[in-house]
């Protein structure tokens, strides 16, 4: 930005809504630090910082628990940060009406609390849940291990209230769980990056706790079969509810991080996870299967799929209880969004879910330089994430993203960078080849935001 | 009585400067001589659809293939004449209902189930097929449609999608919307182009999610993938005879209260239960108050133990009598009443105008008081029929078009009750969409902001304007309703 900043800002906003220069680096977008952070106290607020936005052309970057904001083209400056955290009420929750209404800046596992209170749940699954808000969760369109088992968030949100470009506040949808009254905008914004309007509310269908929980995890010789015996699995009535393929390098990590010190802890109400040192170390791949429902039916799945595994050629079939199960679907949400275990390169693969054995194979054939990828595969939902921890130059990054979207094409899929360098990502569109409909999302991102001020550059097309 | 729009000024251009002959011609040269219908006498079955709108095209056309759309929508966006699709005219908003000058595009020809994919789960469809159809078919693979309209064995794929039909088995499974995958469509100016994929996900704005529930003004839907997915193991219906509404809606919270959610959950009133007695025996005792029908469906062990919870709940909340069936054929007589209901309103009145409220479930008793009330303050009697497993009334309001103010009264009435929906936290329409019919009443629900923001999407796909235009925004040209008449292939 050529022109000074303009002022004004902290007149619409008390002094502690705006954190001072010194802590806008924490801000960062990409590296990027923005000219401004407002972090609003309630909705009224936050409509008054955008109205200025708006009247004073300043780029705006929502921000919720900022875990994902990594996601997407880099920009080319920051104007304002738009930090929602602080709108993190729920608006209104009756438990009879299965419906809770939320302001988008709460934390998941704050909603989740709320609504374990009344043993019920909204499936919407994200990486580190005590940060990540339900406004960055629905703008990216988070999945994650239970995506087959209940949908993506798509299918549980039934009313939004969103702030404008223009700064004005609108609804669509409502609290009710069938609605067909008007254009349905809940689908436009969900997974819109924040580039047509922010999110500030949003209401949800819920669905109650299930009373058990379960996992089996079953060692294959290779990926392949894991995949393979995932998807025979989720074919069988009383297989798992969802099931996810985990390579190896990925299957030893959750096992020694997560599931090996969950066993030590003597978490309450597992059945302890038994795989042998020798069954880690020879393993090619690792199939988590999932289950939850009522007492009977979880463990008449849990034989079924037990007997079915070690038929498919699964060395063991090791059983977990709800705190494993649970520990393992966080892990695997969270792969490659934490500091601590951080991948040079990861991609998110879309396909229909007939390919997920043959695509997860191309996959597993890319490399980065000498290093091998590692996948987690959903062959239920039909997605496959994959991961690269290798070092490598730019060209050999930018060549290992092209192979994997070559691959992702040629089974009819396709293929979002979500994490790796900012100065490569400069370098393509994150989200992949423009679709048939680009022109379409060009139009709405025209009728929308005119003046570009949301996220600018940030999503497919750079939009 | 041709009412639609009869206010609204006719577009610029339109048939009237191109010529009504030349235009016809040249629609035949697209489509085919036999596949262009413009006499007058033709077009009377066309003039309606479910709805009480009535609105008579100056032609209907019946491609075959997209590319046909195409050149028939491009033709009719130089020309100025405004489009209308039509799926089997089963709406009940007066969605296909044409603009006076404008023409329908149908899809009879359109109908071919072009893929079915197991492993997938999907299947591959054109606008014309009939919901159960496909259905039908899916079965022959192990699996099925789930949305599932009452009105399923006449409407199409693409009427569901651009109203996001519902059903009663989207209590557990959803509506429309979250059953399509992807879809090629025609918009405005002819263009052709893809929304969505065989994937659950692609990169981008949801397109096709937007589009679902459109309610056929953004473009027309020429290819349709939706999801199929597996039979359950186990299906167990339940039938509860109640003495009353209040306790029937008490069962309801008392089964979701349970932790359950059924597959469906449906509730017939006295007065419904009447009229369905009244044309053939389903079974139901005459001093019947309400009936719920539960279906319970997914793994036999399941099924087995939220069934002795659903019995119970029923039991406790003060049902008279319960019955319980698995077998297909058992079943289907217990859904008999709830399935023929609507038909045998005809035993009643000769006209019935059915009202798609949604409440939250909560407040499902107390609405119907109030639902009553209005009927009683108007002297038109109500029965209800209706999805009450996701809130979503059907109050049919009686009456009869030969007496004279029987439509004012009953659209004034149908109106109340609309307002009592919304009041109660609600919306107008469940789904049915708004169309014709509820435009004038979007207000009760959304700002002239709100709806502004809706227009840009509609300004996106179609800035011309020039496809099913008039409907579903306050426009200030309030129709006049005209009675309801039997839909043309509906089941009696
Ligand atoms: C007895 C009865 C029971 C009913 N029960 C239910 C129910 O349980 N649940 C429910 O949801 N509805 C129900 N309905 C309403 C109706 O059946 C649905 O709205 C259905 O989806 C309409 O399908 P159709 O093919 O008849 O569409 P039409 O009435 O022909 O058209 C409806 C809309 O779809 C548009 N359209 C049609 N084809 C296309 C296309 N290819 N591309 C784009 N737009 C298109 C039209 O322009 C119009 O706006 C019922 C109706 C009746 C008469």
């Amino acid at each position: 930005m050529t022109t000074p900043f303009p002022d004004g800002l902290d007149q619409l906003i008390p002094p502690n809504a705006l954190p001072p220069h010194t802590l806008h680096s924490e801000y960062a977008v990409d590296g990027l630090s923005p000219m401004a952070v407002a972090v609003p106290e309630n909705r009224r607020q936050a409509a008054d910082v955008m109205r200025w936005a708006a009247d004073n052309g300043v780029t705006v970057f929502p921000r919720g628990g900022g875990t994902k904001l990594g996601l997407g083209n880099p920009p080319e400056t920051v104007g304002l940060v738009l930090d929602l955290s602080r709108l993190n009420r729920v608006i209104d929750y009756q438990p009879g009406d299965m419906t809770a209404t939320v302001e988008a800046g709460i934390t998941l596992d704050e909603l989740q609390r709320e609504l374990a209170a009344a043993r019920q749940f909204v499936p919407l699954e994200s990486p580190l849940p005590r940060r990540a808000t339900v406004g960055g969760a629905l703008s990216t369109a988070s999945v994650g291990a239970m995506a087959h088992a209940y949908g993506p968030p798509r299918d549980w949100l039934i009313g939004i209230g969103v702030l404008g470009a223009d700064g004005l506040t609108t609804k669509a949808g409502g609290r009710v769980v069938k609605n067909v009254t008007g254009y349905d905008l809940n689908k436009l914004y969900t997974g819109s990056l924040g580039t047509l309007a922010v999110i500030v509310e949003a209401t949800f269908k819920v669905s109650p706790l299930q009373p058990q929980e379960r996992m089996l995890a079953a060692p294959f010789a290779s990926m392949p079969d894991a995949v393979a015996a995932g998807r025979e699995l989720l074919n069988h009535p009383a297989g798992p509810v969802s099931y996810l393929a985990a390579s190896s390098g990925l299957a030893r990590h959750l096992l020694s991080h997560i599931l090996q010190p969950a066993q030590d802890r003597r978490l309450p109400g597992g059945e302890w996870l038994s795989l042998t040192q020798a069954l880690q170390e020879s393993m090619g791949g690792l199939g988590l299967c999932f289950f939850s429902g009522r007492a009977a039916a979880v463990r008449r799945r849990v034989d079924e799929t037990s007997a079915a595994l070690l038929r498919s050629g699964a060395d063991d079939a090791a059983p977990t209880g709800a705190d494993g199960a649970a520990a393992a679907r966080q892990w695997a949400a969270d792969l490659g969004w934490q500091d601590d275990f951080a991948p040079t390169l990861s991609l998110k693969l879309s396909a229909p879910r007939r390919v997920i054995p043959a695509l997860t194979d191309a996959c597993l054939r890319i490399g980065l330089l000498e290093s091998p990828s590692e996948a987690l595969a959903d062959p239920g939902f039909g997605a496959v994430r994959l991961f690269f921890w290798g070092e490598s130059d730019d060209a050999g990054v930018l060549e290992t993203i092209a192979e994997t979207r070559r691959a992702a094409a040629r089974h009819g899929g396709t293929a979002i960078v979500e994490t790796c360098h900012p100065a490569i990502k400069a370098q393509l569109d994150v989200w992949g080849e423009e679709p048939p409909a680009m022109e379409l999302m060009r139009r709405l991102k025209q009728q929308f935001d005119p003046q570009r001020l949301l996220n600018p550059g940030r999503f497919l097309g750079r939009l | 009585m041709t009412i639609y729009n009869q206010t609204s000024p006719a577009p610029s251009g339109g048939l009237a400067a191109f010529g009504v002959g030349e235009f016809i011609s040249r629609l035949q040269q697209i489509v085919g001589q036999s596949n262009v219908v413009f006499h007058p006498d033709d077009l009377l079955v066309f003039e309606y659809d479910g709805s009480i709108d009535r609105g008579m095209p100056r032609a209907v056309v019946f491609p075959l293939n997209t590319h046909e759309v195409s050149r028939v929508m491009a033709l009719c966006c130089q020309a100025r004449v405004p489009v209308v699709g039509r799926g089997s005219g089963t709406g009940l908003s007066g969605g296909a209902i044409s603009h006076p000058d404008g023409i329908q595009i149908a899809f009879t020809r359109m109908n071919r189930i072009l893929e079915v994919d197991r492993e997938n789960r999907h299947a591959v469809v054109e606008p014309g097929v009939i919901n159960l159809d496909l259905d039908t078919h899916a079965r022959r693979y192990g699996m099925r449609y789930a949305p599932d309209p009452s009105s399923q064995r006449a409407c199409s794929l693409g009427g569901n999608i651009a109203e996001n039909a519902g059903g009663p088995h989207c209590l557990a499974y959803g509506t429309t919307t979250n059953h399509v995958l992807g879809m090629e469509i025609v918009l405005e100016d002819g263009t052709v182009t893809a929304l969505g994929s065989l994937a659950r996900e692609t990169p981008g704005y949801d397109l096709r999610g937007v589009f679902t529930g459109s309610e056929g003004t953004f473009g027309i839907a020429t290819r349709i993938s939706v999801r199929l997915l597996p039979l359950p193991e186990a299906v167990k219906t339940y039938l509860g005879i109640f003495p009353g509404v209040e306790s029937a809606c008490t069962a309801v919270s008392a089964v979701i209260g349970h932790g359950i959610v059924p597959a469906a959950l449906e509730m017939i009133d006295a007065l419904s239960i009447r009229a369905v007695q009244n044309v053939s025996d389903a079974g139901y005792p005459e001093d019947a108050g309400a009936v719920l029908l539960i279906e319970l469906e997914g793994l036999q062990d399941e099924v087995d133990e939220t069934g002795l919870e659903v019995e119970a709940a029923l039991w406790d909340t003060g049902a008279s009598e319960v019955r319980a069936a698995a077998a297909a054929a058992e079943r289907e007589q217990l859904w008999k009443g709830r399935k023929g209901a609507l038909g045998a309103l005809g035993s009643l009145a000769p006209n019935y105008y059915l009202v798609d409220g949604v409440v939250p479930r909560t407040q499902l008793a107390p609405v119907l008081r109030q639902v009553a009330e209005v009927g009683r303050k108007h002297n038109v009697p109500i029965a209800n029929v209706f999805h009450a497993g996701d809130g979503n009334l059907h109050p049919c309001l009686l009456f009869d078009e030969r007496q004279p103010g029987a439509l004012e009264k009953i659209t004034a009435a149908g109106a109340e009750v609309l307002a009592v929906c919304v009041a109660a936290g609600g919306a107008l329409t469940g789904e049915h969409g708004v169309g014709l019919e509820k435009k004038e009443q979007m207000p009760l629900v959304y700002t002239e902001t709100d709806m502004a923001v809706m227009r840009r999407v509609r300004d996106a796909f179609a800035p011309r304007n020039n496809i099913n235009p008039g409907k579903i925004f306050p426009d200030g040209h309030r129709h006049q309703p005209a009675p309801h008449r039997p839909t043309p292939g509906m089941p009696a």
